[in-house]
């Protein structure tokens, strides 16, 4: 990927490329809406929950093993009873939404949209 | 596992959540977007901050400010600070003090602005004729001839003027006027910065920064080109209901998350991001989209011409986030493109064509809207320059020579929001170097501007665990009431 050093590419502007002219002596950082945009609605963001909801089919046939999968992975512990509770309701509810189209994998889609959630989420993405 | 899926690790890497702080439930349950019944609203431990509008202590003058930032430093002597004297000793010797920046290509040869001088408007304000559209707005500002902020370096000098002090990491004003004033905008960020296409300004992000301040107070960058933000549109599947249902659950599991780690204003920062962000989507579409302005108000910035297409539509993007309540809003120029260490000749000619009718413009435009009352709008870099050559380079000709950095005296102009039209304040010396009189100290600016928006530079104060931070350090910064209305 080529990157000049004076026009950072957009993606990585959104996350604070550092400025490299005449050089990088720190890293700043910011957290601001237009990352939250990112994460809700870019495409990559969107293809890597379609992937991570696939590879959780691919580990488990019901809701709640795909959700203990899913935890495994992303914060390797398993979800408590409030979480299940809480994920479990968006699941059945975005299923039943998606169900409406028929040429749609409902169940991939309302995994896809969870997904999204949990790798968008502070738990996720700030380290104890 | 499916490469394309991120590992927390490559997340992490490639992007930088951890800062900030902010805090704001009421921002994903303003619009009703984000309902009650998910039983959220659990007290957060410790002192919350939101952007919510909060009236300042004093009535305010100005509700909004615009900062047209002309980092690198414009010659107070060819533009705005007309010296007969130099004149007169075009190309004689120098024999006061200097100090240069760079020694090897100082000379003590004086050099009288190559340009002239015309008096502009009904105050007969003396302006140079590389400005003409700023003589046509002369008396509708405040030309301040005494800037100092006597640290003689770009980022220093910069830091002075807009956090207070010449070092790194101290909040910028906007920052502090977010957190003493909010914003009447809840649906677009109410810290806009505005950056040039051909780069961001010295020191990146830095400059709207908020320090120790909590995060929510940090100024957002947008894109330099269309689409100003990206990611507006939410993929075609979740628009609508399934987008509301994931920033209910995002919500409450951060809010679980956060429980578990009171204080950490980070992750307050990213739960209020995800309000606005979700608000922006309709918002921010048609407050950055210039497209339906009438033509004659396009022609008027520049928007027309290729030369000052760009910063002209930034002057309109500036113009319309503060009709819509946005606070404060910064216009910036790609790194420091005013420095002339050389070839001020033609530079200097080409970055004031670019930016002369867009900002006269602005001014203008706000006027004839009925905001420039309560908008101030400000103009400047953060040094000027020496009345000597610099880059002599054994020619005999003076083609590509330049002016070297000058921080003890230098010129700005504001207007609107209570600053005094057609007045010019204050003197340097007469070889334009040194500020003798009426001079304004990088930290009377700041407590001039906070006083404009109602605000008590000594009562401005946040504490960082076991100290307080101020904007306004010095104790004998003052108001410069001879600059107000």
């Amino acid at each position: 990927m080529e990157v000049q050093r004076r026009l950072p590419l957009n993606m990585l502007a959104t996350f604070d490329q550092p400025e490299m002219t005449p050089n990088c002596h720190r890293r700043r950082q910011t957290t601001v809406a237009t990352q939250a945009l990112w994460f809700l609605n870019d495409q990559e963001s969107a293809d890597a929950a379609d992937a991570l909801a696939r590879a959780a089919m691919a580990e488990a046939g019901d809701a709640g093993g795909r959700l203990a999968a899913l935890y495994a992975r992303l914060f390797a512990a398993p979800p408590s009873g409030e979480e299940r509770e809480a994920c479990g309701a968006f699941l059945a509810a975005q299923e039943a939404h998606f169900a409406a189209d028929p040429d749609a994998d409902a169940a991939h889609r309302a995994l896809s949209a969870l997904c999204q959630v949990l790798m968008a989420s502070n738990r996720f993405l700030y380290l104890d | 596992m499916d490469p394309r899926s991120p590992s927390r690790r490559q997340i992490l890497r490639t992007s930088s959540f951890s800062l900030g702080a902010v805090a704001a439930s009421w921002l994903l349950r303003r619009d009703g977007a984000l309902a009650e019944s998910a039983g959220l609203a659990k007290p957060i431990i410790g002192e919350t901050f939101d952007v919510l509008p909060k009236a300042p202590p004093k009535p305010p003058q100005a509700r909004a400010m615009i900062s047209m930032y002309m980092l690198g430093g414009p010659s107070q002597i060819d533009l705005f600070d007309p010296k007969p004297e130099l004149v007169k000793r075009n190309g004689q010797t120098f024999d006061g003090d200097l100090k240069f920046d760079n020694a090897a290509q100082a000379s003590r040869e004086i050099m009288g602005p190559p340009w002239a001088f015309h008096r502009r408007g009904q105050c007969g304000m003396e302006l140079s004729e590389l400005l003409p559209h700023l003589g046509t707005i002369a008396d509708d500002i405040t030309l301040i001839r005494s800037m100092r902020t006597g640290s003689n370096n770009h980022v220093p000098s910069n830091f002075a003027l807009t956090t207070g002090a010449p070092v790194h990491g101290r909040p910028v004003l906007g920052s502090w006027l977010l957190k003493s004033l909010g914003s009447a905008s809840q649906n677009l960020p109410a810290y806009v910065a505005l950056t040039d296409p051909r780069g961001l300004p010295q020191e990146g992000s830095e400059n709207w920064s908020q320090g120790k301040l909590p995060a929510v107070f940090q100024g957002t960058v947008v894109r330099p080109a269309e689409p100003r933000i990206f990611n507006l549109e939410a993929p075609a599947h979740l628009r609508g209901g399934p987008q509301c249902a994931q920033l209910e659950l995002l919500e409450r599991l951060n809010r679980a998350h956060l429980a578990e780690h009171p204080g950490e204003s980070d992750l307050e920062a990213r739960l209020a991001s995800y309000g606005l962000a979700a608000r922006m989507q309709d918002a921010a579409r048609e407050a950055f989209d210039i497209s339906a302005e009438p033509e004659s108000i396009k022609k008027m910035y520049g928007v027309d011409q290729p030369g000052t297409r760009d910063y002209a539509t930034r002057c309109l993007i500036a113009r319309r986030l503060v009709e819509r309540g946005v606070r404060f809003v910064q216009i910036f120029c790609a790194g420091q493109n005013w420095d002339h260490h050389g070839a001020i000749l033609t530079e200097l000619p080409n970055r004031c064509g670019e930016i002369d009718q867009p900002a006269a413009a602005l001014v203008r435009d706000l006027k004839q809207r009925g905001m420039l009352d309560s908008t101030v709008v400000h103009w400047g870099g953060e040094m000027g320059r020496l009345p000597v050559i610099q880059f002599r380079s054994g020619a005999s000709d003076r083609k590509n020579v330049g002016r070297d950095h000058n921080t003890y005296g230098f010129s700005q102009w504001v207007a609107g929001g209570g600053f005094r039209g057609g007045y010019v304040h204050g003197a340097t010396d007469e070889f334009g170097h040194h500020a003798v009189e009426g001079t304004v100290h990088h930290y009377d600016w700041l407590a001039t501007v906070l006083h404009l928006f109602g605000l008590d530079h000594e009562a401005l104060r946040f504490r960082v665990g076991p100290r307080e931070i101020k904007l306004v350090e010095e104790s004998e910064a003052r108001v410069v009431r001879e600059l107000l209305a």
